[in-house]
């Protein structure tokens, strides 16, 4: 296509509207938080420069550690969970099965319903007094416990619950990933005596690859960003106990109304996401590349 | 092994469901109910608790706020991202692999990032607390034009050329053109933007100070805060909030499913 004088402006006036919002709520936020990071500032006094003492302040505090702890726990243990039984539910799936449709779309359906309507099911059912699970522990003859008030299984019942909300996500994924694996790759290891671990072993994980990395990259993005379910269920208690960096970011800009020291612990958590991403994308994109 | 399968697969499932199931169950208890932990409701399913959840707060004008903040962020986020992508796809210009790999970055920016400057910009510009601030600053614009582009270099050159040379002007090109050949595209965009918008929650949250502004998440949170709330209020109008997106997604399952899949499998270009 040639760009003639009559079209020369054209793509421009396509562009602008969307290129102007990205620039406005995206780029320019970026260095504004920054910015602010060097800065103390309570929104209502001017921003007063102090360089990297807000970062200094985050080093030495207690509620920043406890948040970068069970964000990263938060991600190593949901995001490998998720991984594994949405391959094993795509895998199950992959095949003639009668009510196929039914299975996927079941468990599909938890990834489009809002994270403050799955947390308020899971705290009723994980209730102290009334809830379903200490129910049914009780006619165990268990005794019942506080779920949410107690910060390891607090922290556990939200991993839990999120990733049986997500990991359906990962599951259409993969199907969609090993709908493109040649049927003829299976029959000729087939004819070679291969046996069903060693062709999934050898053909399916491998060509799976670039959906792995899709799906990992994702949900390592994704859980970083968790917060929803810690704010419905937790409000990040008992004490700091359940808190994750985006509840940290939240509570220190909204309740505490410090806007700076938000601010650097949000560019930590962008830096950390950042850093996940491209190891990630180096790690598996090498293997990846070697056999195309 | 094929009953082991449907076995599995079966479990799996029950799983998945169970809660929804425990939700409605909880909704039709009559009070006095809730304060055992028995599954099932003695007696009659209360129905009724529905009509009376929803007076108890401003739910109708929550759902509301939230439909017509979900509708027009999706149509704004299809339209342009339509217009960005066709520019990018199909016509040549100084600068443009660097814009498009702007536009791509700013998928790898945590919202929670701009959030705080956003919110300020909103604070001085007057958008706190209303519908246009739900709305602009969080279009999902970079997955969207990503999206759009992929699927509108695959219209062919050829179809656009014969356009030009009939003496269409560019913007009729694409309203008249590109835009009805996108359909399946802009369904799926339409839709993903949809969901998001209908269940997010922080942004929102930061934003909104008044009851009667409120979206559904926001509204159920609040509820789910005040201290004489009974459960089977609360589940109610958690149930109805999940009725919206479980009818689009009944409906387009498909466009659900291509939607994601165009996004992991995107590499062929």
């Amino acid at each position: 296509m040639t760009a003639t004088h009559r079209y020369a402006l054209a793509p421009w006036l396509f562009l602008a509207p969307a290129l102007a919002l990205i620039a406005i709520f995206s780029f320019y936020p970026i260095a504004h938080a920054v910015f602010m990071s060097f800065h103390r500032w309570r929104i209502l006094a001017p921003p007063d420069f102090i360089a990297l003492a807000n970062y200094e302040a985050l080093m030495h505090s207690r509620p920043f550690w406890l948040a970068l702890r069970n964000t990263l726990v938060f991600a190593f243990v949901s995001v490998p969970a998720g991984l594994i039984l949405a391959l094993g539910t795509a895998l199950l799936l992959n095949r003639p099965l009668r009510a196929r449709g039914f299975f996927r779309t079941v468990i599909y359906f938890p990834v489009t319903v809002s994270m403050v309507v799955i947390a308020l099911i899971w705290s009723w059912m994980f209730s102290e007094n009334y809830g379903v699970v200490n129910g049914v522990l009780q006619t165990l003859g268990l005794g019942p416990r506080s779920w949410l008030a107690e910060p390891v299984s607090a922290f556990a019942v939200i991993i839990v619950m999120s990733v049986w909300k997500g990991f359906g996500y990962g599951t259409v994924i993969y199907l969609a990933g090993l709908q493109t694996i040649p049927d003829s790759l299976y029959e000729a290891a087939r004819i070679d005596g291969a046996s069903r671990w060693r062709m999934f072993r050898h053909i399916t994980l491998p060509l799976l690859n670039p959906t792995t990395l899709f799906v990992l990259v994702t949900a390592f993005i994704g859980s970083f960003q968790v917060f929803d379910q810690v704010y419905v269920m937790t409000e990040g208690g008992p004490g700091h106990s359940t808190s994750v960096l985006v509840h940290l970011v939240y509570e220190l800009a909204y309740v505490k109304f410090r806007m700076g020291l938000a601010c650097a612990a949000a560019c930590i958590l962008f830096v950390i996401t950042l850093l996940f991403t491209f190891l990630q994308i180096g790690l598996i994109r090498p293997q990846t590349g070697e056999r195309r | 092994m094929r009953a082991l399968v449907y076995a599995v697969l079966l479990t799996v499932a029950l799983v998945m469901l169970f809660p929804f199931a425990y939700m409605l169950l909880t909704a039709v208890k009559t009070d006095a109910q809730l304060a055992r932990p028995d599954l099932l409701p003695a007696g009659a399913w209360h129905w009724e608790n529905f009509a009376t959840a929803w007076g108890r707060a401003p739910f109708a004008r929550q759902f509301l706020n939230s439909a017509t903040v979900a509708v027009t962020t999706a149509a704004l986020t299809a339209l342009l991202a339509a217009m960005a992508g066709f520019a990018f796809a199909k016509h040549r210009f100084r600068g443009r692999g660097a814009l498009f790999a702007g536009t791509l970055a700013t998928l790898m920016v945590p919202p929670q990032v701009t959030m705080i400057p956003n919110f300020l910009t909103c604070s001085r510009i007057g958008l706190l607390d209303s519908w246009l601030g739900l709305i602009v600053p969080v279009l999902p614009l970079g997955f969207g034009i990503f999206l759009m582009r992929q699927f509108i270099r695959g219209v062919p050159d050829d179809l656009l050329a014969a356009a030009r040379i009939d003496g269409a002007s560019e913007l009729r090109t694409f309203f008249q053109l590109v835009l009805p050949l996108c359909r399946p595209a802009l369904l799926t965009l339409a839709i993903f933007t949809f969901m998001g918008s209908w269940n997010s929650f922080l942004w929102p949250l930061i934003i909104l100070d008044t009851p009667e502004n409120y979206t559904v998440p926001i509204g159920l949170t609040r509820f789910s805060q005040q201290f004489n709330v009974e459960q089977n209020h609360l589940m109610a109008i958690s149930l109805l909030s999940l009725l919206p997106g479980l009818a689009l997604f009944l409906i387009f399952q498909r466009a659900f499913v291509r939607g994601m899949t165009g996004g992991a499998l995107s590499d062929e270009g």
